[in-house]
C-alpha cells in the first residue's frame, strides 16, 4: 500500500503541476501586468532589453511579545499584527546565450536583485496601485544594474579572453507551486502576554540576574512569485521562536549576556509549558556557568551536539558544496565564496557514518517548519530532493539553470540571496546516521576514547559558539560526571579532512534553525579547545536594588 | 563639517496644543517616585566615587504614536506604543566635566547617555524598571568618569580656550506635574479623505510620487534628576500633510507639499479644503515641471512670511545659541556683539517657547520645561536691530551665567542650547502688496534684469564651525521671477546662499502678514520641534545659486499611476 501511494505520488505530482493555473488575485495581477509592461517597453538607448522579469512578493505578518523579569515591555514591542510587504524584481538583459548575471563588479556592491518594502498594513487587496508603483520602481532600477553589468561582463570576458562553449542560462521546464494562502490570525494575545510575562518573571528568583528577556516573535509569510518563463508560486510558511536572554555578573565582575533559543510548534498551553520548563533549565544552567572555572588549552576527542555539529558541517562540507559555479569577478581571479567540492566529484570526502540530504519539499521536522521549504526556486524551477553525500561520497550538488557542464539540467537550488543573483544553495539539510547511537552510547564512546588517549577528562560542546559562556562541559574519563566550563573555545580551522575522522554518529536527530540543518551529535576523533581571556569589569558602585 | 538643518518633512512632526497648568501631584507619578528612591540611592556614593559623580538626571517618555499613510491606493494605519529611560551624569565638578567638548579628539563617538529603550515603570511589580534605572546609572556613571579623564588630559594639552565658563550651573530645583489627556482623531474617515485626495495624483505624467499622511505623537515627559527636580510635562503632535514630487530629465528634483498642524480633529482642513489645497499643488508641480530653471544672480529679494522664518531660523537662531560662543571651533558670528547693530532698526528677534499659539495656529516650539528640568522662558535676542542676548542652556558662557531654559535634544542626545519659538517682530511694516511694489522699485533702481519672490521653501543648513565658511544655503520650492514690468514668473532650481553678517543687514521692509513654519530641527543635540514666525520681508539683496541635481535620471518608464484611468487592472 505504501509503495502504491508512493507512486501514485510521482506520477500525480505533475500532472497537478501542469494543471495548477496562476492566481487571480492582486499581487499576481500587479505582478503580471508591470511584468507585461517592462517586457515590451523597457529599453534604454543602444543597450539590450530585458529578457526575464521575476517577482517575488512577501507579505510579512509579524506578532511579538517582550517581557523582561516579570515586566511586559510596551505595546511597540507587543504587535499583535505587524510586518510589511517586500517586493524583490530580479531581472536580466541579453539571451540565454549571453547575460549579465554571474559578473560582479565590484566587492562592495554586487547586486542584482531590488527590493521595494511597503508597510504590511497596505490594505491588500485593495493596494493595486501601490504595489505596481513598488514592482516599477523596483523594475526600473533592476533594469539599469542589468544593463550595465551586462555591458561590463562583455567587456571583462574580452579582456580576459574568455570564451564560453556553454550558455549562460540552460532554461528547465517553469514549476509551478500553488496552495491556498489562509488568512494570517494572531494568537490570543492578553493570554499570551501573561504566559510570557510569567516565564520571565523567573528571573526574578535568581538576585545575581540584571536582565532575564523572554522575546517571542510569531508570524506568516506569504510567497507569491511569478516570472516571464511562465513560472509561478503562491504559498505560506509559519514560523514561531522565543528568545531567551539573561544578563549577569560572574564573580570576577564580567558582564556576560547568554541566550537561547526555542522552536514552538504553536501557542498551545502544552508548548508553552515545555517554553517555560526550557527557561527553568536555561537558568538553571547560567547559575551554575557563573560560577564554573575557566577551561585550559585541550587537545583531544570532542562531542559535538546537534549546534555545535551543525557549524562542525557547516565549515566542513555544507559551504562548499554551494555556490558550485565561480562568480566572474572584476577585482579578483579567484571567486573565494565558491564551494569547492564540485571539483572533487566521486572523490570520498567524508566518513561513511553519515549520509547527508536536501530536502526542499520537506515542510517540517518533528512538527516544526521548516525555513527551508522551497518548492519553486528563485529561477521558477521545481525544486528537488538530492542526496548529497553517501558513503563519503558526494552524489548530487545543488543546481541552477547556470550551466557547468553540456548535459547540464537544473535541479531547482537556485536560490536569489539578498542581493546576489542566482546561485546554487542548498535547502533543508538532513544529516542521518549510518549506525545511530544513543546519547549516552555517544558519552561512553567519548569517554572510552579518552581512556585510550590517557585523559583524564573529555569535552562536549552544545552550543554553535561555545565561548559564549554556556555550552561546554567536561566529562571526566572515570566517573562520567559533567561540570560546566567557561571561557573556551574552538580553533575552528576545521577542514574537509576532519569530515574523515568522525568516531561516531548519534540517533537523536534535531532541528538547529539557524543553518536549516537536521542533525544528530557527532564524536570527532580529535578538536583543539583554546583558552579565551574576558577582562573583567568592575563591581557596580551600588548594590542591586531589592 | 557640521550642518545643522531645519526640515519641513521630517521625522517627527506636529505641533503642541497644550496650555501649560499643573493639575497633579508629583509625589503620585510612579516613574518620578521610583526615578527619585533610585536617585537618592546612589547619588551620595556616586559623589564620594574619584572622580566623582556630581550630578545625574532620569527622564523617562511614555509616548503613543499613530501613523496614517496613503501612497497611490495603499494606506498604512500603524499604531504604537513606546516607553523610554534614559539616564544622564556628570563627572568631575561643574568647573570642569565629562561634557566638556575635546579640542584635539573628536567628539562624535562621546557616550553622555545611557538608553533603555523599553522599561516600563507601570507593571504589577517594578522590578524590572528599579534594575533598569539601576543598571543605566551605573553604565552612563562609568562613562562619564571615562569620559572626564579624557576631557583633563585634553584640556591639559590643548590650547587654552577662550571662554573658560564653568562647564555646569546647577539648575534650580523645581517640582511641576501637568497631565494631558489622550487625544482622540478619527482615523478611519481622515484615512478615506486622504484617498480622495490621493485620487487626485492619479493619471498625471509630471507626478511621479506622491504621499498623504496624518502623524499623531502624544505622551509624558518626566524628568527626575539628583538635585531634587521633579517633572512631569505632556506633549502633543499632530500632523497631516502631503507631498507630491517629479524629477526632470536632467535630475533635478521638483515638490510641493503641505502641512497642517492641528491640536484637535475639527481644526484638520474639511475634505473640500484639502482636495482645493492638492488640486493647487499639482498645479504648481505642473508649472514647475514647465519652468525654465533659474540662473545664479544677485538681485532684490522678497522672502514670503513662512520662508523668512526659516531665513531667521537658519541664518540668525543657530549663531545666537549659547554654547557656539563658548566653543572655540564655532565661527563666533555673534559672540563680540552683544549691544551692537546687526540689523535693520525696525527689527526685533525673540524666542519664546511658552507660547503655546499664533494666530490661533498651534506652535510646536512650545513646551514647559527644557530637558535639563529648566523652566522656560522669553528671551529677547534682539531688540531694535541690536543684538541683547543668547539662548541659554546649563552650560555658562561669559556674561550670561545661567540657562534660560533653552537646554533641549531629541531623546538620547546632549542638550545644547536650541530654538523654541523663533519670531521676528518688525516695528515699521507695510501691507504685502506695497511690499511687492518696493521690490520692483528695488529692480529697478537696482537696474536688474528682475528680482524674486521666495514663496516656498523645504528647508536649509548653516554652517557654524570656524573650519568651514560660515555660510548657509536654503532650499526654495516655489519661487517666482519678477521683471521689472512687474510680470511674474515661476521657475526651478534656485538656492539661497549667503553669508549672515551681510544677508541679515539686507533687510529694508517688512510686511503685515506675520505666519508661522512649523518644523523639525536637526543639530548635534539631534531633532526637536520649532516654530519661526515671520512677516514677509524684503532684502535688498540676496544671493542664488543653481540647486544640485539628482545623479540619476528619472525612471524609464512612467509611474503605472500616472497611466490613464481604466487602464490593465
Amino acid at each position: 500500500m505504501k509503495r502504491f501511494l508512493i507512486y501514485l505520488f510521482i506520477i500525480c505530482f505533475p500532472l497537478a503541476a501542469t494543471a495548477a493555473t496562476r492566481p487571480d488575485n492582486v499581487y499576481f495581477r500587479a505582478m503580471n501586468d508591470e511584468m507585461q509592461r517592462s517586457l515590451q517597453q523597457l529599453h534604454l538607448k543602444d543597450h539590450p532589453n530585458p529578457y526575464f522579469v521575476s517577482y517575488w512578493i512577501f507579505h510579512n505578518h509579524r506578532w511579538t511579545i517582550l517581557a523582561d523579569m516579570g515586566a511586559l515591555a510596551p505595546d511597540v514591542y507587543n504587535q499583535p499584527d505587524d510586518g510589511d510587504i517586500v517586493i524583490n524584481a530580479f531581472l536580466s538583459v541579453g539571451s540565454d546565450k549571453q547575460d549579465g548575471l554571474g559578473f560582479v563588479e565590484n566587492d562592495q556592491y554586487p547586486r542584482w536583485q531590488y527590493a521595494t518594502q511597503l508597510p504590511k498594513k497596505y490594505d491588500v487587496p485593495l493596494g493595486y496601485e501601490s504595489l505596481r508603483q513598488a514592482l516599477w520602481t523596483a523594475t526600473d532600477r533592476a533594469y539599469l544594474q542589468a544593463a550595465k553589468l551586462y555591458q561590463q561582463k562583455k567587456s571583462y570576458k574580452k579582456k580576459k579572453n574568455i570564451q564560453d562553449n556553454l550558455p549562460d542560462v540552460m532554461p528547465t521546464s517553469p514549476g509551478h507551486f500553488v496552495e491556498e494562502i489562509p488568512p494570517f490570525v494572531s494568537p490570543d494575545m492578553p493570554q499570551l502576554r501573561k504566559q510570557i510575562e510569567q516565564i520571565s518573571a523567573l528571573g526574578k528568583k535568581y538576585d545575581f540576574l540584571e536582565s532575564f528577556e523572554v522575546y517571542v516573535r510569531g508570524g506568516q509569510q506569504d510567497w507569491y512569485f511569478l516570472n516571464s518563463r511562465g513560472a509561478f508560486a503562491q504559498y505560506a510558511t509559519k514560523e514561531i521562536i522565543v528568545f531567551l536572554t539573561a544578563v549577569f555578573r560572574q564573580p570576577n565582575g564580567k558582564i556576560a549576556e547568554v541566550y537561547k533559543s526555542v522552536l514552538l510548534r504553536d501557542t498551545s498551553d502544552e508548548e508553552l509549558a515545555r517554553v517555560k520548563q526550557k527557561a527553568q533549565n536555561f537558568l538553571s544552567q547560567v547559575e551554575r556557568a557563573r560560577v564554573a572555572k575557566s577551561g585550559s588549552a585541550y587537545v583531544g576527542p570532542v562531542l559535538l551536539k546537534p549546534k555545535a555539529a551543525a557549524r562542525f558541517l557547516d565549515q566542513t562540507l555544507l559551504s562548499d558544496l554551494q555556490n558550485s559555479k565561480p562568480f566572474l569577478l572584476n577585482f579578483s581571479d579567484d571567486d573565494a565564496t565558491a564551494g569547492k567540492l564540485y571539483k572533487k566529484r566521486d572523490l570520498r570526502v567524508s566518513t561513511d557514518l553519515l549520509t547527508v540530504y536536501d530536502r526542499p519539499n520537506q515542510r517540517s521536522f518533528d512538527g516544526f517548519e521548516l525555513d527551508g521549504f522551497f518548492p519553486i526556486d528563485g529561477e521558477g524551477v521545481k525544486a528537488e530532493d538530492l542526496t548529497l553525500v553517501q558513503d563519503g561520497y558526494v552524489k548530487e550538488f545543488p543546481l541552477t539553470q547556470r550551466p557547468l557542464a553540456k548535459n547540464h539540467r537544473s535541479n531547482g537550488h537556485a536560490r536569489i540571496m539578498d542581493v546576489y543573483g542566482p546561485r546554487e544553495r542548498l535547502t533543508s539539510v538532513f544529516v542521518e546516521p549510518k549506525y545511530a547511537l544513543t546519547d549516552q552510547e555517544m558519552e561512553d564512546k567519548l569517554r572510552a576514547r579518552c581512556r585510550e588517549l590517557g585523559l583524564e577528562y573529555g569535552y562536549i560542546l552544545s552550543e554553535s559558539y561555545p565561548s559564549s559562556d554556556l555550552g561546554i562541559e567536561r566529562i571526566y574519563t572515570k566517573d562520567g560526571h559533567k561540570e560546566t566550563i567557561l571561557n573556551l573555545d574552538w580553533d575552528s580551522s576545521f577542514t574537509a579532512r576532519d569530515l574523515r575522522a568522525v568516531l561516531a554518529v548519534g540517533g537523536t536527530q534535531e532541528l538547529v534553525t539557524d543553518a536549516n540543518l537536521v542533525t544528530p551529535s557527532i564524536l570527532l576523533q580529535e578538536a583543539e579547545l583554546v583558552p579565551v581571556e574576558h577582562k573583567p569589569h568592575r563591581q557596580p558602585f551600588i548594590a542591586r536594588p531589592k | 563639517m557640521r550642518k545643522i538643518f531645519f526640515m519641513y518633512f521630517a521625522l517627527v512632526v506636529g505641533i503642541s496644543p497644550l496650555i501649560a497648568q499643573e493639575n497633579c501631584k508629583v509625589e503620585d507619578e510612579i516613574p518620578l517616585r521610583l526615578m527619585s528612591q533610585e536617585l537618592k540611592r546612589s547619588i551620595n556614593t556616586f559623589k564620594k566615587l574619584r572622580p566623582s559623580v556630581y550630578y545625574l538626571s532620569y527622564t523617562y517618555e511614555d509616548k503613543q504614536q499613530t501613523n496614517l499613510s496613503v501612497k497611490q491606493d495603499g494606506l498604512d494605519n500603524e499604531q504604537n506604543y513606546y516607553s523610554r529611560l534614559e539616564a544622564f551624569a556628570r563627572a568631575g565638578s561643574p568647573k570642569m566635566d565629562n561634557t566638556r567638548p575635546l579640542k584635539r579628539e573628536s567628539n562624535y563617538d562621546r557616550k553622555f547617555i545611557f538608553k533603555f529603550n523599553y522599561a516600563s515603570p507601570l507593571a504589577e511589580d517594578a522590578t524590572f524598571f528599579k534594575l533598569s534605572l539601576w543598571r543605566s546609572a551605573q553604565n552612563i556613571a562609568e562613562a562619564a568618569q571615562e569620559e572626564f579623564a579624557r576631557v583633563q588630559t585634553d584640556s591639559r594639552a590643548a590650547a587654552t580656550r577662550q571662554d573658560d565658563s564653568d562647564d555646569f550651573v546647577l539648575p534650580p530645583v523645581s517640582h511641576y506635574c501637568h497631565t494631558q489627556e489622550t487625544v482622540r482623531f478619527d482615523t478611519d474617515k481622515i484615512g478615506q479623505m486622504l484617498r480622495k485626495a490621493s485620487e487626485l495624483t492619479r493619471g498625471l505624467s509630471f507626478i511621479k510620487d506622491s504621499r498623504f499622511g496624518l502623524s499623531i505623537e502624544q505622551g509624558h515627559r518626566y524628568f527626575a534628576d539628583s538635585q531634587g527636580t521633579q517633572l512631569k510635562t505632556p506633549f502633543l503632535f499632530v500632523r497631516l500633510d502631503y507631498h507630491i514630487s517629479n524629477q526632470l530629465l536632467d535630475g533635478t528634483e521638483l515638490s510641493r507639499s503641505k502641512t497642517y498642524d492641528v491640536v484637535r480633529q475639527d481644526q484638520l482642513p474639511s475634505e473640500e479644503q484639502l482636495l482645493a489645497d492638492v488640486k493647487q499643488s499639482i498645479k504648481e508641480l505642473e508649472m514647475l515641471t514647465n519652468s525654465p530653471e533659474a540662473d545664479p544672480i544677485t538681485v532684490p529679494t522678497i522672502l514670503k512670511n513662512r520662508a523668512m522664518g526659516v531665513f531667521v531660523h537658519e541664518v540668525l537662531g543657530h549663531r545666537l545659541e549659547g554654547h557656539r560662543q563658548k566653543q572655540d571651533s564655532f565661527g563666533k558670528t555673534f559672540t563680540s556683539k552683544i549691544g551692537q547693530t546687526v540689523t535693520a532698526p525696525f527689527v526685533s528677534v525673540v524666542d519664546d517657547a511658552t507660547l503655546t499659539l499664533f494666530n490661533g495656529q498651534p506652535l510646536r516650539g512650545f513646551y514647559e520645561y527644557d530637558d535639563e528640568g529648566v523652566k522656560a522662558r522669553p528671551v529677547t535676542l534682539i531688540e531694535n536691530g541690536v543684538l541683547r542676548g543668547f539662548l541659554m542652556s546649563s552650560s555658562p558662557i561669559e556674561g550670561f551665567p545661567v540657562s534660560n531654559g533653552h537646554g533641549r535634544a531629541s531623546f538620547g542626545e546632549l542638550p545644547v542650547a536650541r530654538m523654541g519659538n523663533t519670531r521676528l517682530i518688525a516695528s515699521k511694516t507695510v501691507s504685502y502688496s506695497e511690499l511687492e511694489k518696493q521690490l520692483l522699485q528695488e529692480i529697478r533702481s537696482q537696474n536688474k534684469p528682475y528680482g524674486y519672490i521666495i514663496e516656498d521653501l523645504s528647508g536649509g543648513f548653516t554652517m557654524t564651525e570656524s573650519s568651514m565658511p560660515q555660510t548657509f544655503k536654503l532650499e526654495p520650492k516655489l519661487v517666482y521671477r519678477m521683471y521689472p514690468d512687474g510680470r511674474k514668473e515661476v521657475v526651478h532650481g534656485a538656492d539661497i546662499v549667503g553669508t549672515p553678517l551681510v544677508s541679515f543687514g539686507q533687510i529694508i521692509a517688512a510686511a503685515d502678514d506675520d505666519a508661522v513654519f512649523n518644523g523639525t530641527c536637526g543639530a548635534e543635540s539631534g531633532w526637536i520641534p520649532v516654530s519661526a514666525i515671520s512677516p514677509s520681508v524684503l532684502l535688498k539683496s540676496l544671493e542664488i545659486e543653481k540647486t544640485a541635481k539628482n545623479d540619476n535620471k528619472p525612471p524609464i518608464l512612467p509611474s503605472p499611476y500616472s497611466l490613464p484611468k481604466g487602464g490593465k487592472k
